[in-house]
Order: structure tokens, then sequence, then C-alpha cells
């Protein structure tokens, strides 16, 4: 935005929004809620206000149902990825392929597609399982963990190091990098830590770089190093640029989404039943469970002046699309707020949508069903620890995850 | 597997809106007798035209109906 359109932006914007009919709004999605409080809020605002102009931050739009988050996605002329976090419209980094617009988009996706194919990915299997036992292995004598820090962060991260043939030694190393760059994620406080965290991603991929350089390899990152967009060899500002994003994207993401299906499966006893006795039908509820904890709130910039569906959207605003309320509508689904692992077409913005399409959505769901799977064949019985308090589990925006999830269990009912 | 009572005759076909699939890959994970991934992850059609078995008509349907995008439909007759 410029100057001038900020100063004039308080005030006379909600007035203009008021006297269109529009819903205005005050949400402020940092604040820490308890555990799935936002998807609750969010439901409430949808009813209420299927758009509505939150007046947080400099002001955003938020589209809150599913058939409008759906336009957005699929129109990027008129909702650009060029700024994608809502209270940011003009960032000051540029993510590859994520902020990308078409026809450029799709060059650069070319390139990843075919890495994250499902036909890539199912031949992961076998080793993504391994890396699954063994670390339930190594935590069921236990009997008490804190799911987020000791099973979601780590085991997505071993698959990642894994699948690109990096040292899996560096587990740690990609962790910490990874919790600190989301620590600075819409938290000002966070801010040095995000950036210490990006220099050192940075560096570790500019030393890889100069290493694929003398030793070329046919691996994950020597096919990227040597790849070409359209008809022009990629820049070494690419590879670290796509190298960062894959690492921000396909870790954290998976870490939260494994927060809320473990979260509801420890709370939920019958859910947690028909995944012990029947582990077959751990894909249809991993599905259901994207769909009810869609966990990140994205963005878009408006790109032209607009009415839409009755609301004056002008050039430079920015849009939230609320994935969480909109895979949870009650225009589209019955009994839309409930977790239902029978629900026959599940359909919802957990990957998005249009050809920003998450990437690792193939692979996110082959983890995710792997950890259902396995983890109840050897720790079928578990629960919220319960020296704990309800309020001590939050989580905020604007990517949802559980701050902690300790559960505690009998060790005598683990399985051998 | 037995023809569909009342529509055995009616060929199905699939019809897909390539600029639309953005490579979600419902369709060749719940429908596998009808759709197939490409290299990528796009949707290719296992045949042009459905056979005409119940099986492969549910999953048809199923297909196209949960594609997020709506990039498929079918045309009967």
């Amino acid at each position: 935005m410029t100057a001038t359109h900020e100063e004039a932006t308080p005030l006379s914007r909600t007035e203009e929004v008021t006297a269109a009919g529009c819903p205005v709004v005050d949400f402020d999605f940092t604040q820490p809620r308890p555990a799935t409080e936002y998807f609750t809020v969010l439901d409430e605002m949808r009813e209420k206000s299927p758009i509505a102009w939150n007046t947080f931050g400099g002001g955003f739009w938020m589209l809150n149902r599913n058939a409008l988050v759906q336009e957005a996605f699929q129109n990027p002329q008129l909702f650009s990825s060029s700024a994608t976090v809502p209270t940011i419209p003009e960032p000051d980094y540029h993510f590859i392929p994520t902020m990308e617009n078409p026809p450029n988009h799709r060059l650069y996706r070319s390139v990843l597609n075919p890495q994250f194919s499902p036909k890539v990915v199912a031949g992961l299997e076998p080793s993504i399982r391994r890396d699954c036992v063994e670390l339930i292995e190594s935590l069921m004598d236990k009997g008490s963990v804190d799911l987020v820090t000791d099973f979601a962060m780590v085991f997505p991260t071993k698959v990642f190091l894994q699948i690109v043939e990096l040292p899996t030694e560096d587990t740690d190393k990609f962790v910490a990098w990874v919790e600190d760059a989301f620590a600075g994620l819409g938290n000002p406080e966070g801010v040095e830590l995000l950036q210490r965290a990006f220099a050192e991603i940075r560096a570790y991929f500019t030393a890889l770089l100069a290493e694929l350089g003398a030793n070329p390899r046919d691996d994950f990152f020597g096919r990227l190093a040597t790849s070409n967009i359209g008809d022009r060899p990629i820049t070494d500002e690419e590879f670290l640029n796509m190298s960062l994003v894959l690492i921000l994207a396909g870790l954290d993401t998976v870490k939260s989404q494994l927060g809320y299906a473990f979260y509801h499966l420890a709370t939920h006893d019958d859910d947690r039943q028909r995944i012990i006795d029947d582990p077959s039908i751990a894909p249809a509820a991993v599905e259901e469970l994207l769909r009810a904890f869609a966990i990140v709130m994205d963005g878009r910039r408006v790109e032209e002046d607009m009415d839409f569906h009755g609301c004056p959207m002008k050039k430079g605003d920015m849009v939230m699309l609320t994935l969480a309320a909109a895979s949870r509508d009650t225009l589209e689904f019955e009994h839309a707020e409930k977790v239902d692992f029978d629900r026959e077409a599940v359909t919802h913005f957990s990957f998005g949508s249009g050809p920003h399409r998450c990437l690792g959505s193939h692979l996110a769901r082959l983890e995710l069903t792997v950890a259902l799977q396995e983890w109840h064949k050897r720790i079928p019985h578990y629960r919220l620890d319960p020296s704990v308090g309800p309020d001590e589990i939050v989580e905020s925006g604007p990517q949802l995850g559980l701050s902690k999830l300790p559960l505690v269990w009998d060790t005598a009912s683990v399985v051998r | 597997m037995s023809a569909v009572p009342g529509g055995e005759n009616a060929t199905l076909r699939v019809l897909v809106d390539r600029e639309a699939c953005v490579g979600h890959g419902r369709c060749y994970s719940l429908a596998p007798g009808v759709f197939a991934p490409d290299d990528e992850g796009f949707v290719e059609l296992v045949d042009e035209v459905v056979p005409a078995t119940d099986e492969l008509r549910r999953q048809a349907r199923l297909g196209v109906q949960t594609c997020p995008e709506r990039a498929l439909g079918l045309q009967e007759g």
C-alpha cells in the first residue's frame, strides 16, 4: 500500500465497508487461545459473516465460506500470491514458488511436482514407515511424551532428510531452525530468531550448493541445482530460496496437523478405537481430520478495485482465506463442525486449492496415515496428561498449532 | 461385476478440464479404476469411456464428486 492509502485507512475504510453493508470484525489471530478454540470462534464468524472486514493489523478482508475461498483460490489474477500473510501487504521477502503468480509459477512447479508426485511418494512408503516405527519404539516405554516436540516435529523432519538424502544427523538442527522460524512468524518478538534461522538455513544450503557443484549428485538437491526454469538454468538465488521454502512449508505443517489429530484422538475414545480396530480406515480418518483442522490462515492480495459479493475491495487490500472456517462450512457438509470418519466425499482446504495446491500434499497424507497406523498398533490407549490444565495447551495463528500435547499411557498396555 | 440396471446401454464418459486440474489427486486415490496420475500428479483417465460395471461407474461418480477444483464431469449417452 502507498503511504497515502495507509494514512486514510483505519476509520474511513471501516465506514466505507459498513456503508456497503459488509460486516466489520476485530479478530486478533495472534492471541493464544485454548486448544481448538480458534476453530469454534471461526465457525461462529462464518455463520454470521461470510465476508468480513477485519480491523486488526492494517485491516484486511476475511473470506469465511467455502465457495468464496474457492473463488479466490481459482482467480489468481484478482487474488494474487504476491503477498500471502494477511497482515503483510508489502512483504520485503519473496518465496518461490509460494509467492509466484501464473504463468511463471507453473515453471517452478514443473520442476518440483515430479519430485513430490504420488508415484514417487508411494515408493517412499517403506522408508517412511521404518522411520515412524523406530521413533515410536523409542518412545513407547516412557509412558508419557509431549507429542508435539517428541514425535510430531521429529518424524516429518527425519522423513524429509531421508527423502532428500541429507544426513539424518542434521535432524536436530532442522528442528531448531523450523521452531525458531515459526516463533517469529506474525510475532514481532520472534523476529530475531526468525532472521537467524533463515541465515543459518541459507548458509547450510550455500555450502550444499558448492558441494554439489564440485561433486554433482543425482539426488533431490542435485537435481534441483541442475534444473531448468523454463528455458534457462536455475540461478543460485532461486535454489537457495526454494530450499528454504521446502523446509518451512513441509515440516511445521505436518507437525501441527499431527498435534490436532492426536489431540482429537486422545479426547475421543470412539474415534481412536476405530483406528485401533481397523488401521485401513486411517486414510479416511486423515482426510476428515485435515478437513476439521485446517491450520493455515492463508492470504492473497487484491489486484484490482472490485465489488466482490457486495463488498468494496481495493487494489492492494489483503484478504485472509479463512481455511478453517471454509473447510467446516455448514453449507457444504452435514454436521460440518463434527469429526466424522464416515463421510464419503471429503473436500477441504488444508492443502489450499487452485494453482498453489500444496506441493507436499501427497507426502503429507502418507506421513499422517502412517503415523496414525503405526502409533495405534503400538500405543493404542493414551490420554491427555491429567496434571496439565486444559488452558495450558494453546494455539495461535496465522498458522494454528498446539503449543504442546502432553500425553500419558500405561506402559503395560503397549503392544510389542 | 454386473451392469448398471437401467443404464447399462448408456455410455459414461469422463470429461476433464485440464486447465482446472491442479493435481490434488483425490480422484485417482479414491477411484483408481477410472483415474490415474501422470508424472507430475495431474489426472489421466484409465479409459476414455468408463467400462459399464457397477464398481467403475461408482468410482467415476465418486472421483468427479470429490474433485476440489470441479475439474471433472460426466457425460452420459
